[in-house]
């Protein structure tokens, strides 16, 4: 990762993503399962509201990281996701990148103050 | 259950569908994905103890795509053409125009994938005979 690559707005992206892809390591999941999860995974820290879970899965299909399919259950159709190779691969460099980004980010708000002038 | 779903739901998946411009085959599963999820998220809630009425505003809540989100489900959705076009002209498109702007001669105008004959050194071969 180069120095210019960095954009705040984009880490927050790239966290939801994570995120997702991370909570579909255990199991396959359907859209609600995902968002309940993630929630209860990150003790509430990290929440999906008003449908914003549903772009993310559908760009991360679209991408090949995961992968749809629908069953019936009940008589009721639902769509259920499943982390791919490509998925963990990319799950495994990014967790990689978001901590040196943590670690780096860490060093600065740690650093001792200067005594004031 | 159709895409629209026939329960409680219904009319939340009405306007959801209304304000969603995808091709429709996107749409039908769109909607089919978010009618399973929020019946099945409101029932896990009312099985927790909530009320009938306050798990599915819950789900709702939840589940149901906002302004933003549709926006963002329609640049997923949206045709091939369409992305295309968008990318080209945030990027080629504007570098064309610059190009443009900078020099203007004929050539240029050709080179650039936006115009008639872009792409088309058959074309600037054709114009240079002429001349």
């Amino acid at each position: 990762m180069s120095r210019d690559d960095f954009d705040v707005q984009g880490f927050a992206r790239d966290i939801n993503e994570l995120l997702i892809l991370s909570t579909l390591r255990t199991r396959a999941k359907h859209g609600y399962q995902v968002a309940l999860d993630v929630e209860t995974e990150s003790n509430g820290l990290f929440r999906f509201r008003h449908g914003t879970l549903y772009p993310i899965l559908h760009r991360l299909e679209e991408e090949g990281l995961i992968k749809g399919s629908w069953s019936k259950e009940g008589g009721r159709r639902r769509k259920v996701y499943k982390l791919t190779g490509t998925g963990e691969r990319h799950l495994s460099g990014e967790t990689d990148r978001v901590q040196e980004i943590v670690s780096r980010l860490m060093l600065v708000l740690r650093r001792p103050g200067e005594a004031p002038a | 259950m159709s895409a629209h779903g026939s329960g409680a739901f219904a009319q939340v998946l009405r306007e959801v569908g209304s304000g969603l411009t995808v091709p429709l085959p996107a749409r039908v599963h769109i909607l089919r994905e978010l009618a399973y999820d929020l019946e099945a998220l409101s029932e896990r809630f009312a099985a927790d103890g909530l009320p009938l009425d306050e798990a599915r505003r819950r789900a709702s809540e939840a589940l149901v795509p906002d302004a933003g989100a549709l926006h963002a489900l329609e640049r997923v959705h949206a045709p091939a053409y369409k992305r295309f076009t968008a990318h080209v002209s945030s990027t080629q498109g504007s570098r064309c125009f610059r190009r443009v702007a900078d020099t203007g001669p004929r050539a240029q105008l050709l080179g650039c994938p936006l115009l008639p004959g872009g792409f088309g050194e058959p074309y600037r071969q054709v114009i240079s005979s002429a001349h």
